[in-house]
């Protein structure tokens, strides 16, 4: 059998093999560009991170040789503050009895020269019942007033009275209020 | 053929950078993964360091406002010893006594109230009402030893003996987180009411502690 070449279709193919190349060697420049420029830009990022890590480590070796340095002022305050915080934690626990009395016998004491004070019990949750007397009706007045007053409630998160009584023929009242002390600011501890 | 003949340096070239493409990028991100890894390792360390490094600035600034550390710190271990001593609640008891003149009669264990970090006790005590007012504003660190009331009954009137519910504690020894933050004020001015209250004697240095060999010759040979 006899071959026969269509050099008609052969030379279309060809100049359609010869633009697939052609565009093979562009692709190549551009790959090889970007290729370049990526790498480069990799390095430079790798080479920043780097950098970073090497910062990091100075940063730690220096705070490590601070420590080192004062470890033995670390361990006194680390075992001081774990006391200091233990014993506040404890002394939430106590009555915490004279700055509470104080304030109440201050108060009483502005209410009234003539309202004596008696006798006051305080728990730990500052709930508190104390009992005032009064030698007369002007003066035992002139208390009540005061202690609706807010100069005298703000120092309670809430006091009722809850026992009147009249003694020494109708001479003397006494009081007797019960309720819960507002928190002491702890400043004035 | 000849097509392929004439661009085979670029067609290999193509190939190399797309072989190499793949490897730098495998490489790369490998090595980006490890440092990523230890910058996020060193930065969790650092931040660590950096807790106690803060600790030990804050100590400083708390050692400015006169507090001395090191003497708190014996104080604080007399308050609140790590074993219960029950000498040192009888001496606390004894002290506070002298102290503010309020005599402490008896005390009795209240087992019913105590556990293992706290010893209850009901004490009896006499005295004026102005020295158990004085007893009331120095019991807590007074003695020596932390001591905590849960209720007082106080009154002018008929004032005579008194029965108190003291708690002395000791210490779970609990030591001060590295996420601690600052004392608040009133936890200072514990640490000043405690400094004030609290005396502690000094060690004898040792060369000032009296010397037996001074007085007895060593002999090396009792022949």
């Amino acid at each position: 059998m006899k071959s026969r070449i269509n050099l008609l279709k052969r030379e279309r193919k060809y100049q359609q093999y010869e633009l697939y190349f052609h565009y093979l060697r562009i692709g190549t420049f551009v790959y090889c560009g970007i290729f370049v420029v990526t790498v480069m830009g990799l390095l430079f990022y790798l080479y920043n991170v780097n950098n970073q890590y090497a910062a990091l480590l100075r940063q730690k070796q220096e705070s490590a040789q601070y420590l080192l340095q004062n470890k033995d002022t670390e361990a006194e305050f680390v075992y001081f503050g774990g006391k200091l915080l233990e014993i506040s934690k404890l002394l939430k626990e106590d009555v915490n009895f004279q700055p509470y009395y104080n304030l109440l016998i201050t108060s009483l004491d502005q209410a009234s020269q003539e309202a004596h004070f008696n006798s006051v019990t305080i728990d730990k949750s500052k709930s508190v019942q104390f009992t005032v007397s009064v030698e007369n009706y002007t003066s035992l007045l002139g208390f009540l007033k005061y202690v609706e007053t807010d100069k005298f409630l703000r120092y309670f998160k809430d006091i009722t009275l809850i026992n009147f009584d009249l003694a020494d023929n109708n001479k003397k009242y006494t009081l007797t209020f019960k309720g819960k002390f507002n928190e002491i600011n702890e400043t004035t501890y | 053929m000849r097509l392929i003949k004439d661009n085979i340096v670029y067609l290999g070239v193509f190939v190399c950078l797309a072989v190499a493409s793949v490897a730098i990028g495998y490489i790369f991100f490998g090595q980006l993964e490890t440092v990523h890894g230890k910058i996020a390792a060193t930065q969790i360390e650092i931040n660590e360091i950096n807790k106690k490094v803060n600790l030990v600035r804050y100590s400083q600034t708390v050692a400015r406002q006169n507090i001395d550390i090191t003497a708190m710190n014996a104080v604080f271990g007399k308050l609140l010893p790590e074993k219960e001593d029950y000498f040192s609640i009888i001496s606390a008891l004894e002290t506070i006594s002298q102290k503010t003149q309020f005599v402490i009669t008896s005390y009795q264990i209240n087992l019913s109230k105590s556990s293992p970090k706290k010893l209850a006790l009901t004490v009896a005590g006499s005295g004026s009402a102005k020295d158990f007012l004085k007893f009331l504003g120095d019991y807590q660190f007074a003695g020596g030893r932390l001591i905590t009331v849960d209720k007082i009954d106080f009154s002018n009137a008929g004032f005579s003996e008194v029965k108190l519910n003291v708690n002395f504690y000791t210490s779970s020894n609990t030591l001060l987180s590295n996420n601690f933050n600052t004392f608040t004020e009133k936890d200072l001015n514990i640490v000043r009411k405690a400094q004030e209250k609290v005396s502690i004697v000094p060690a004898v240095p040792a060369q000032n502690q009296p010397s037996d060999s001074g007085s007895y010759d060593v002999k090396q040979n009792p022949f």
